[in-house]
């Protein structure tokens, strides 16, 4: 599905330039989690981070912590959210 | 006349000499504020930075806007506030002694206790600093 990967591919960007990621694009795959030593290792300042990106990017808003701690579990999963509610 | 608004130092955690909002000019709710300092030549910092050339340390600046930004939550209820994260900072032009530094500051986003908020400083309607600013709010 064309739609999907595009929008892969600028959350991706998003991950890499908003948070400063030092890995390359290719390192983020659907299933990679977001947090801990095999994942991103994101941090909960990284998340609000993400949340004003995902905003900004898709005009998809995450309100509350209830819906970030659904939503973002794994790439796929934010995907999959944008994908719905934008 | 009485001012509509709560002295910072009522609302802040902070005391002297390191309160860097002198007063609340406009608080719109829990959304935005305007605050007022004014730089004087007095400040102990001018001393020492630099003493032939007084300039406001940028990261005093800085200071003044998550101040200004802890003040619209702190206004709702009691707080204390931790600096957690600084984006995007940029300073236009030295502040000095004299100057009267207007701090705009709005809430972009919030996920208690983190809250991040959009601030812009200036003098003379010229924008002197902006950055976004990242408050852990207990």
């Amino acid at each position: 599905m064309p739609e999907m990967s595009d929008t892969l591919g600028r959350l991706k960007e998003i991950l890499i330039t908003r948070l400063k990621l030092k890995i390359g694009a290719d390192q983020i795959k659907e299933d990679t989690t977001l947090f801990g030593p095999d994942g991103l290792g994101l941090d909960s300042i990284d998340v609000l981070e993400l949340v004003v990106g995902i905003k900004k990017e898709f005009g998809v808003e995450i309100v509350d912590r209830q819906t970030a701690e659904k939503v973002f579990t794994s790439v796929a999963a934010i995907v999959k959210y944008i994908e719905d509610n934008r | 006349m009485t001012d509509p608004y709560p002295l910072p130092s009522t609302i802040l955690p902070h005391s002297y000499p390191f309160i860097l909002i002198d007063k609340i000019i406009e608080l719109a709710g829990d959304k935005q504020i305007v605050c007022l300092k004014n730089v004087t030549i007095n400040e102990e910092f001018f001393s020492g930075h630099f003493r032939e050339n007084p300039v406001m340390p940028g990261v005093l600046i800085i200071e003044a806007m998550a101040q200004a930004s802890g003040l619209i939550v702190g206004n709702e209820h009691a707080t204390m506030t931790y600096l957690s994260r600084v984006n995007d900072a940029k300073f236009k032009r030295p502040v000095i002694p004299g100057d009267q530094l207007i701090i705009k500051s709005s809430v972009i986003q919030k996920f208690p206790p983190l809250h991040i908020f959009e601030a812009v400083a200036y003098v003379n309607d010229e924008v002197v600093s902006e950055a976004e600013i990242t408050l852990t709010i207990m």
